[in-house]
């Protein structure tokens, strides 16, 4: 008994690591391409989509793991874009209508969530495949996960190309800014490198082991 | 046989299914739109307000203008407010107007002096690419603020931001539209 309690704390352990950590949507998965590249040319933006994503992910995927004995394989796909759509549906107007300065800068990037592959996939590969409350809890992981990696972006290119951080100015009056990192090419330099210096990270520490 | 029967029943529990997840969805929808609808509203009608109070700040009151437009204007001007000062006297119009920038439409309330030249320009709502486009945008931006003063023939000589040329030209676009508009109702005296 005390086993299986165990052993059910180290999936609940594993599944918040591997959506943070080790198969993290952004910088080792690649899902989710389009609003890592486009969001995050500041820091706010980058969290504020993040957050909204994650808020997405919690419920679609503890929603769709209820229900996933009643949704037929057949129609799964349009069922699940269904729950997502309203998830985003219901985010994009509790953004409008407590949150303006945030609608305002993500613009059409909220409605978009519902195209956002992490989602998809997450629904497809775990919550289709396990309890709710695990899914739910997978889904909170990946979304802290592309959170993370949204503000890490976001925070360098804040820096490089506009010379602040989170609105406020922390280079100095001497410093010029470099437009290419916020324009879309610098997005993919800057992610390009992060990638890299994640995988040799994740490399070296399996050759320690 | 009874193969087939099954299989036709099992695909008729399909379109139920989904109309029943559908309805649900639809549900949750109308309880969370009945909740935020009124505010989202509320916001707009309040966004827009401040925006005239920002151009006109010595007016004490706006109201609203009916002014028979062109089918070409009607396409993207959609409000006028006249600002009226202390003594009930005109100091101007705010036209509310819309742009075609990169992403879609730039809403702005462009207010025109009596002179006809741009009092100011303020941006209601927009979905430019964050950070590029909107920075055309900004409030006292590097754009926004080239256009006080401007009449109608000095509009086209406003320089776009680099990177946001689409955008600029959507805003620029609207403010001609707004200066056209408010010349004609100058002119016919409302």
């Amino acid at each position: 008994m005390a086993e299986k309690k165990q052993s059910k704390k180290n999936f609940y352990l594993q599944i918040i690591k591997d959506g943070i950590i080790f198969k993290n949507p952004t910088f080792i998965q690649l899902l989710g391409m389009c609003p890592t590249l486009a969001v995050t040319t500041s820091v706010s933006n980058g969290i504020g989509m993040g957050l909204s994503a994650t808020f997405v992910l919690i419920f679609s995927n503890f929603f769709i793991s209820l229900l996933r004995k009643f949704i037929p394989a057949k129609i799964r796909i349009a069922s699940y874009i269904v729950i997502i759509a309203g998830f985003v549906t219901v985010v994009e107007m509790v953004v409008k209508a407590y949150m303006q300065s945030l609608a305002e800068s993500l613009g059409l990037f909220i409605p978009l969530i519902v195209v956002n592959c992490i989602i998809l996939a997450r629904a497809e590969s775990f919550a289709s495949k396990n309890e709710p409350l695990a899914s739910a809890l997978d889904g909170l992981a990946t979304g802290l996960g592309f959170t993370l990696a949204l503000t890490v972006i976001s925070a360098i290119r804040e820096l490089l190309g506009n010379g602040t951080l989170l609105g406020f100015n922390v280079m100095g009056e001497n410093f010029s800014p470099a437009l290419l990192i916020i324009l879309p090419a610098g997005g993919f330099l800057v992610l390009g490198f992060l990638i890299a210096l994640v995988q040799y990270i994740m490399q070296k520490g399996k050759g320690e082991k | 046989m009874s193969n087939q029967a099954n299989k036709q029943s099992l695909d008729m529990s399909l379109p139920v299914k989904l109309v029943i997840i559908v309805s649900a969805v639809v549900l949750m929808l109308a309880v969370v739109n009945g909740l935020t609808s009124e505010k989202i509203a509320s916001n707009e009608a309040e966004k827009s307000n401040s925006a005239r109070k920002e151009i006109f700040t010595d007016a004490t009151g706006f109201s609203l203008v009916n002014f028979q437009l062109t089918k070409e204007e009607e396409k993207s001007v959609s409000e006028i407010y006249a600002a009226e000062g202390s003594g009930e006297d005109l100091l101007g119009y705010c036209i509310s107007v819309v742009g075609s920038g990169f992403g879609g439409d730039i809403s702005l309330i462009v207010g025109v002096n009596l002179d006809g030249s741009v009092m100011g320009v303020q941006v209601i709502s927009h979905t430019e690419t964050p950070g590029i486009g909107s920075v055309a945008l900004d409030k006292d931006g590097a754009l926004l603020s080239q256009f006080v003063g401007a009449s109608i023939s000095e509009v086209q000589g406003v320089s776009a931001v680099s990177g946001a040329t689409y955008s600029s030209a959507g805003v620029m676009e609207g403010v001609s539209v707004a200066l056209e508009v408010a010349g004609r109702l100058l002119k016919e005296g409302y």
